[in-house]
């Protein structure tokens, strides 16, 4: 409500004054009614008593104005007199009698003359008429009532009051009344001195009504300043609360939220919806152990939430693993602070900064520092590992030139006492395979530091995995053959015709395993197996097996398998040699080709190497079928007997680039009875041949080696055929694999041969596509030894 | 190693034993072949005489030499390890040093002195 002293003051005064005023006029009125009353009753009283002197009998006498002389009149009207004059307040004092109902004066107590010099004569004579009589005079004559008028009343003689009392006879009769007019200026100087005195009392009111003004006017000013001052201390109450809600809403950092003692949430700020994806309707009234805490740190959380009530003080800060709506977890740095009201400590604040950056941050760096010490340790122990391995190497390098100067100094002294020759070749053996030994050693050294130090090139090129297979087959035969081991190769399942991956390296590793397969067994066999291994979302790998019945390994050596110069132990070493770096190489090039060698193997059992390389992407690339032993497969056993029978009545274009095949093959062919023409390269040929063929005289048969400069096979062979040419062609090739014929097959050839060249085989070969040929008998067949039984001898 | 004199199985051939006998008779001229094409790092050429070699060997019954043959024509070929390839064309060279006419006679195999080292034969 609006304050306004000013008005208030106006109205209190007002109301003062009023009241005042009121109670004034009241007063002056009932005293004013009581006086009038008291006057009334005392003239009414008098005019009784004048009436009481009045003989009633006499004054029926009086009828005429001529009685007014007598002593009649004189006697009747004495009493009147001696009344009047004994109360100078009496002005008037008379008697009328009614005469033909119109008042006429009797008697009349007043003094002839004009005292009131109204310029009328005051006394009245008998039978004078009374004009203009009051209704009280009237009422009193006809009722004979005693009458009193109830004002003064204003009449040419001044102001008066008048009272009427009857006069009755002897017998009771009324014969008239007795008329008293007091004059009303003792009355009227009374009632102006009540009024005035009454108007006396309103002047204090009137101060009292200022006073009451101001008092009041002080007073609520003095309220509404009160007022005031209550009202700004609200509203900056209420304006400090609404920054606190408004910092608590809109903090965009921290999290608050309101809870009580059992840890009900009963605030959600807006950067809670923020942090925890949760609208503040969604979880009010919910627990917030239930909201966001995960259930291990809830029974952690109620113990916070007891200290808090029991202390009332905020908790130091702590780091809470919290859950998100959306399932995720947060670290939130934490605390809860404790709001006291009315002493008592009945709901807290907690309040949340997000610090999942800073803890992955921490996690991160935490994880940066251990590879960190683990990429120390890795390369101390590389280091370390290094170090051992120079030592060992130096020893390794040692030994064999140790052996390489004794050999030397003995030689040296040989030929000061004349050693004999075989003791001098014995020494120079002893010289050359340290030497090797070492050459080796260095080789293996040099390719171990290449990796190493990651210089080593690795290609990607497209080759024939079972080529490769078959090569080193072929290549270790001879040490197969050497200890009387089978060697073999097969395949489980299709292979690829081509993979993409490092041949030289792949052969590398190769030659490595089915070497150790060899060098550590003794009796049995050593077999390859091919295989193709797929893998989901990448590239398949090729896996070889080398697997052999060789003495095995114990788990402990296979783990010390690919340390440098940790053979199985040291008699092994001393045993089967070999520094062991060829293993360690070769894990490391399976590797570089995205693969892995692997070990199964138990002492006494064999072991099995298992090398895989990526094979690159094989989409498009068609797989074959390949036939177990490949090698062995393409030295079909000829009975050597036959080869003498073959008689070749023909003339044969031999293409062949090497001097020394071509000389042997030559002879062959003109031993059996041809007639041969020799051509260097596959451009010589086909010039010969189109001569030939110019002249009339077409060769009978074509043999053509496949690798020729200038031009090879394939491209003579496809020249020819375009020329013209309908004769056979047989391709000559160092390959053994199936595909390689169907690669001379394609380029127009009728069949193939292999090198090394088969005499038996070849004159055979060429024979079958020669209608002419006939076998001859051979008398000298069995008196000569065949290949097989020279080969088998030398086994 | 092999560490014998090397003799073809066909020596005994009475129609080739003429022709083996010749090709060991130019077996020097090859090896110094070989040699000249390593020292000038011809490795193209190198791997074509390796090729042909490991083609002709096995004609002439030398099958000892194919395999090295072989080995020499692949690191060639490859044509980075240098190391590789001296290594191959050592271990051919050692095996065509050894190549003799005639056939084999088993008491000339000469066994290495064990004293020599750690290594056996391999």
């Amino acid at each position: 409500m609006a304050f306004s002293p000013r008005r208030d003051a106006v109205l209190a005064a007002v109301a003062v004054a009023a009241i005042t005023v009121c109670s004034t006029i009241g007063l002056y009125r009932a005293a004013r009614r009581v006086y009038v009353e008291e006057a009334r009753e005392e003239l009414l009283r008098r005019a009784r008593v004048a009436a009481a002197f009045v003989d009633g009998d006499l004054h029926r006498t009086f009828v005429s104005p001529a009685q007014q002389e007598g002593a009649e009149y004189t006697r009747a009207v004495a009493p009147l007199r001696k009344m009047m004059a004994s109360d100078p307040e009496i002005r008037f004092l008379y008697t009328v009698a009614l005469v033909e109902d119109q008042p006429h004066f009797i008697l009349d107590a007043t003094p002839p003359g004009d005292a009131d010099q109204d310029g009328v004569e005051d006394h009245s004579r008998i039978m004078d008429r009374y004009e203009d009589p009051d209704n009280d005079m009237l009422v009193a004559l006809r009722e004979g009532r005693a009458m009193v008028m109830r004002e003064p009343q204003a009449d040419q003689w001044g102001e008066v009051l008048s009272a009427y009392a009857p006069i009755r006879d002897r017998s009771g009769n009324l014969v008239g009344i007795v008329g008293v007019d007091l004059t009303a200026q003792r009355y009227a100087d009374h009632l102006n001195a009540m009024r005035f005195a009454a108007l006396m009392t309103l002047l204090p009111a009137a101060v009292l009504s200022i006073l009451a003004g101001a008092f009041v006017f002080i007073h609520q000013r003095r309220r509404a300043e009160h007022v005031k001052e209550q009202e700004e201390a609200r509203a900056a109450v209420e304006e400090a609360l609404a920054r606190f809600e408004d910092l608590v809403d809109n903090s965009p950092m921290v999290a608050v939220q309101g809870l009580d003692r059992q840890g009900t949430i009963r605030r959600w700020n807006r950067a809670s919806t923020v942090l925890y994806g949760y609208r503040a309707d969604e979880v009010i009234g919910q627990r917030i152990q239930d909201v966001v805490l995960a259930p291990e740190d809830v029974t952690a959380f109620d113990r916070v939430l007891d200290e808090i009530w029991t202390t009332g003080r905020p908790t130091t800060p702590r780091e809470w693993p919290v859950r998100t709506r959306d399932g995720q977890v947060h670290w939130v740095y934490s605390t809860i602070v404790p709001v006291v009201s009315r002493g008592a400590v009945d709901e807290a604040y907690c309040m949340d900064v997000d610090i999942s950056d800073r803890k992955r941050h921490e996690t991160e760096l935490a994880a940066y520092a251990a590879a960190l010490e683990k990429s120390q340790a890795v390369a101390e122990s590389a280091t370390r590992a290094k170090s051992a391995f120079l030592a060992s190497m130096s020893h390794e390098i040692r030994t064999p030139m140790t052996a390489i100067l004794g050999f030397a100094d003995v030689l040296l002294a040989d030929r000061n006492v004349n050693g004999t020759l075989v003791e001098q070749a014995e020494s120079l053996q002893a010289i050359r395979r340290n030497g090797e030994y070492l050459l080796e050693l260095i080789d293996d050294i040099l390719d171990l530091s290449k990796i190493e130090a990651e210089k080593l090139d690795i290609e990607r090129i497209a080759f024939s995995p079972a080529h490769v297979l078959a090569d080193v087959a072929s290549l270790m035969k001879v040490r197969t053959d050497a200890k009387n081991l089978a060697l073999s190769v097969e395949y489980a399942g299709p292979i690829p015709e081509t993979i993409q991956s490092d041949p030289l390296r792949f052969r590398q590793i190769l030659i490595n395993l089915v070497g150790n397969a060899i060098k550590f067994t003794a009796t049995g066999s050593v077999r390859l197996v091919g295989q193709v291994v797929p893998r989901p979302d990448r590239f398949p790998l090729l896996q070889v097996d080398v697997i052999d019945t060789g003495i095995g390994l114990t788990p402990q050596e296979i783990s010390n398998l690919f340390q440098p110069f940790n053979q199985a132990d040291s008699s092994t070493t001393r045993k089967y040699g070999g520094s062991g770096l060829g293993l360690v190489i070769s894990r490391r090039l399976a590797a570089m080709l995205g693969g892995d060698i692997a070990i199964h193997s138990m002492p006494g059992q064999g072991s099995t190497f298992s090398v895989t390389v990526e094979a690159g992407d094989l989409a498009g690339v068609p797989l074959r079928e390949m036939p177990p032993d490949t090698t062995a497969a393409a030295a079909p056993a000829f009975d050597a007997t036959t080869a003498d029978n073959v008689e070749l009545n023909c003339r044969i274009l031999l293409a062949e680039d090497g001097p020394d095949n071509r000389r042997l093959i030559a002879f062959l062919l003109e031993k059996a009875g041809a007639e041969v023409t020799v051509a260097e390269n596959g451009q010589l040929a086909f010039d010969a041949a189109r001569a030939a063929i110019a002249h009339g005289a077409p060769f009978d048969m074509v043999l053509m080696d496949m690798q020729m400069p200038v031009m090879d096979g394939y491209e003579a062979t496809r020249q020819l055929r375009a020329e013209g040419y309908a004769g056979p062609i047989v391709a000559l090739t160092a390959h053994a694999m199936t595909d390689d014929r169907q690669k001379c097959l394609d380029a127009g050839c009728d069949d193939y041969l292999t090198k090394p060249i088969h005499r038996a085989r070849m004159l055979h070969t060429i024979a079958s596509y020669l209608s002419s040929v006939q076998p001859r008998p051979t008398p000298t067949a069995a008196g000569c030894p065949g290949d097989d039984s020279q080969t088998a001898r030398r086994r | 190693m092999i560490n014998h004199p090397v003799y073809s199985r066909l020596a005994v051939d009475p129609d080739l034993g003429d022709l083996v006998d010749l090709f060991v008779q130019e077996m020097p001229d090859r090896v110094h072949h070989l040699e000249a094409q390593a020292r000038s790092c011809d490795w193209e050429q190198l791997a074509r005489t390796a090729h042909q070699l490991k083609g002709a060997a096995g004609s002439y019954g030398f099958d000892d030499i194919t395999p090295f043959a072989a080995q020499l024509e692949a690191a060639a070929r490859g044509g980075r390890q240098e190391q590789h390839i001296l290594m191959a064309l050592e271990q051919l060279l050692d095996i065509c040093r050894r190549v003799r006419s005639g056939p084999a006679k088993d008491d000339e195999m000469i066994h290495p002195p064990e004293a020599a080292g750690t290594r056996a034969a391999d």
